[in-house]
């Protein structure tokens, strides 16, 4: 009897979670961001693991290593946002089984005893504090291992299973998930399986490290075929962190850079640091604070986007609209997939100077960075736009001619996204190493970061939309200061840090021209940021003069 | 039948209810009013379980709650003051939970019976947090209806609630009554407790100070014979 109260109540948790990821997922764009992380996945991963294994290219070199971990982490962070899993693991479900929506208890008198229910949330705190033990160990067993893969077949076969598998996670989880929406009894004692299973597995490594010392397992795990993949993005994101920094200077840029980049992805996975506190994501229009849907009559899908239009491209003014476009501002300002995008190429930022990157083909990972900020903003207001040209009663309804918004407003921003990428291609291409390869590797990365920048720029537009159409207007200041702020300040921190960024690049000890070159594109593309945030920002006033009617509501 | 006898409960040094009893016969509905912070959601989450009494004795359905309390909870029906369905459950979802938990036979016609009466069936598969606040009061009324309690509690049941909702609810407590259950209603809705309730309790910081009929309260408070349940609510509560 005991246990089939536990069951219902697990059951009932998991239905919660059922009906969290059905609503994290119920919109279109929120499928296709979805979609967009098995692109990440398949596409990127197969790419950094030897898809052109040759000899020029090194699946084991610290580039390939690097994107592994980029887009390994950027693909779980979206997906796990996205799922809304870790929200409800951490907040807003009350206890581990949701049984309390305000978190302190079952709020109905139900015929079940609290000793039941206290083991019912013990059994699920033990299976989620099992579950997380097995992914922490493993991350141990990577970062004490400290093996690579040498064999590109083997290495090929694991990526493509780590990527399918991946892939396949959040789609059969939202199966599984389905299933427990569609009533079947037998759900609760299936999730009980898996997870009894997920501590069967932790229990018989931790006998097989007793058993066979701890050397001989984890050489054994790190060369299984099932565990090889995941050991190497542990490896990879301890690497990031801890690196081998052997300089005072060098540990602090990875600290500092380190500490963003990490609040950064707690924001991303829904904790509510006070940075981020109140920011509403379009994929979460619920978070942060969070208002009471009392909006205004519902206007049309057509007015919300002007809203949006005015929102974010006015209110909050170049931060969006012109240097957001230098990529992860954008990003704090909306838990947005570019978090998990900032996160490590902070990192890398700070590992590059003295870490493991520093190897033969730096070149290729100097590009990177500024390639990719370029691109995700060229991709971004390009999205923007086009979802706002299907619209075109949105431009021509804005006072003044549409057109002029249109020009005066958008098109640098593209520009400068460009103009970021080609400024990072010159001194890569001019960098010793092989050009092929580079153009090889710029080519690859180009398209990807298009289609991610063109993704979220087309589905934050629209779907921040609903964001505001769901929240209502500002009432007060305190609702103002936690709706997408009117300022464009988040805009303005790139420019310290890429010119900070050129400083600390220009004093590496005995820094090449190539460095010091790109320390100084570094430097100029912070200068050009604020140039363009000023001159952005001057059009955003003008153009918003005569825009009163939206602001006041 | 509801039997609570010295129920005493504090925060602090704050006494939120001293002494509280009250008895409510099978087939009776006993109405509970008192200004705001008179102890009466204080008094009903206590003797739903949901909330530790300092000391009481409290019998629901014949069964203690102390020593019982999943066969005393097994009959309660019980509606909080402010209604919070799991938000991401969908309405048949919450019918689904209930009916297991109770395991309520043929759940399945009563939960469509109730979906209708509280208008609620373009709902079935609406999750809640996308409800309006009445819109949730109705699922909470559907949870602690579903599996026919002998004893209800309810707890301001017309918060947010349509005139159709309003109507149906009564019938409900009509039939529930009908089937011989014991009904305690805490309410600032006069009207409601006039029609429903045979008798009334009126309690002012954490205790009651008066019980009866109307016509017994009305007689103790001096009221003219036209004088309905609020004016007598206020000349008791005067004093």
């Amino acid at each position: 009897m005991r246990w089939d109260q536990i069951r219902i109540l697990h059951e009932l948790a998991y239905r919660q979670l059922a009906g969290r990821v059905r609503q994290s997922l119920e919109r279109p764009a929120d499928r296709v961001a979805l979609a967009v992380i098995a692109f990440l996945l398949t596409f990127t991963v197969l790419l950094f693991n030897g898809i052109f294994p040759d000899e020029r290219f090194d699946p084991n070199a610290g580039f390939a290593r690097f994107g592994r971990a980029v887009f390994g982490l950027l693909a779980l962070s979206m997906a796990g946002m996205l799922l809304g899993l870790p929200m409800s693991l951490a907040q807003g479900a009350g206890t581990p089984l949701g049984l309390g929506p305000q978190g302190e208890d079952i709020l109905l008198p139900l015929p079940i005893s609290s000793r039941t229910l206290g083991q019912a949330i013990l059994l699920e705190r033990l299976y989620l504090a099992v579950a997380l033990a097995g992914t922490l160990s493993v991350l141990a067993v990577g970062i004490e291992s400290r093996l690579f893969l040498v064999d590109v077949p083997v290495r090929f076969a694991f990526t493509f299973l780590t990527s399918v598998s991946l892939f396949a996670a959040p789609v059969a989880g939202g199966h599984i998930l389905r299933g427990a929406q569609s009533g079947n009894p037998t759900v609760g004692r299936a999730m009980e399986a898996v997870a009894a299973a997920i501590m069967v597995v932790v229990i018989a490594w931790v006998v097989y490290v007793l058993s066979q010392g701890p050397q001989a397992a984890v050489a054994a795990f790190a060369n299984h075929p099932l565990t090889k993949g995941l050991i190497e993005t542990g490896v990879l994101v301890a690497v990031a962190f801890t690196g081998t920094h052997a300089e005072p200077a060098a540990m602090m840029a990875v600290i500092v850079l380190g500490v963003v980049a990490l609040l950064a992805v707690l924001s991303g996975l829904g904790f509510p640091y006070r940075l981020y506190e109140g920011e509403v994501s379009p994929y979460a229009p619920q978070q942060g604070r969070g208002f009471e849907r009392e909006s205004p009559p519902t206007p049309g899908w057509l007015e919300r986007l002007e809203k949006r239009f005015h929102v974010d491209y006015f209110d909050r003014g170049p931060g969006v609209l012109g240097v957001s476009g230098l990529a992860w501002t954008t990003g704090l300002r909306t838990v947005s997939p570019v978090f998990p995008l900032s996160v490590p190429l902070l990192l890398f930022l700070g590992n590059i100077l003295w870490g493991d990157f520093l190897s033969r083909d730096i070149h290729l990972a100097m590009l990177v960075p500024i390639a990719v900020l370029g691109l995700w903003v060229f991709g971004h207001t390009g999205g923007a736009i086009v979802a706002l040209q299907l619209q075109p009663r949105v431009l021509t309804s804005l006072p003044g001619p549409g057109k002029r918004v249109f020009w005066h407003a958008f098109l640098p921003v593209p520009a400068i996204g460009l103009l970021t990428y080609y400024a990072a291609l010159v001194p890569a291409l001019l960098l010793p190493g092989d050009l092929l390869l580079k153009v090889l590797e710029g080519l690859v990365v180009a398209p990807g970061m298009l289609f991610i920048g063109y993704i979220h720029g087309a589905a934050s537009t629209v779907m921040g939309s609903e964001t505001w159409e769901h929240m209502g207007a500002p009432r007060s200041a305190e609702e103002r200061w936690a709706q997408p702020p009117p300022s464009f300040t988040g805009g303005v921190w790139i420019v310290p840090v890429l010119v900070l960024w050129g400083i600390l690049l220009a004093l590496v000890p005995g820094a090449q021209w190539p460095v010091v070159g790109l320390a100084v594109a570094a430097i100029a593309a912070g200068v050009i940021s604020l140039i363009t945030l000023r001159a952005t920002r001057a059009a955003q006033q003008w153009l918003t003069v005569p825009l009163p009617r939206y602001a006041a509501r | 039948m509801l039997a609570v006898h010295g129920l005493s409960k504090s925060f602090g040094n704050v006494h939120a209810l001293t002494d509280f009893s009250i008895r409510v016969r099978d087939g009776e509905a006993v109405g509970l009013v008192g200004p705001n912070g008179a102890g009466k959601t204080t008094a009903l989450r206590c003797i739903a379980g949901i909330m530790r009494p300092d000391r009481a004795t409290i019998t629901i359905g014949g069964h203690d709650l102390h020593r019982d309390p999943v066969a005393a909870k097994s009959v309660l029906g019980f509606v909080p003051e402010i209604p919070y369905p799991y938000p991401h459950l969908t309405v048949w979802e919450h019918a689904l939970f209930i009916a297991r938990v109770f395991q309520i036979p043929g759940w399945e016609t009563k939960a469509e019976r109730l979906l209708k009466l509280f208008d609620l069936t373009e709902k079935r598969d609406a999750y809640t947090a996308a409800l309006s606040k009445g819109m949730k009061q109705k699922v909470m009324l559907l949870m602690a209806f579903l599996h026919e309690p002998t004893v209800l509690l309810l707890d301001e049941p017309l918060y947010g609630i349509d005139p159709r909702g309003s109507h149906s609810l009564k019938a409900l407590v009509r039939e529930r009554l009908a089937a011989g259950a014991s009904v305690l209603i805490s309410s600032h809705a006069m009207s409601l407790i006039e029609e429903v309730c045979g008798s009334v309790s009126i309690m002012t910081r954490g205790r009651i100070i008066a019980s009866g009929t109307k016509a017994e309260l009305r007689e103790r408070a001096a009221a003219p014979q036209g004088a309905n349940l609020e004016e007598i609510f206020v000349k008791l509560t005067e004093e």
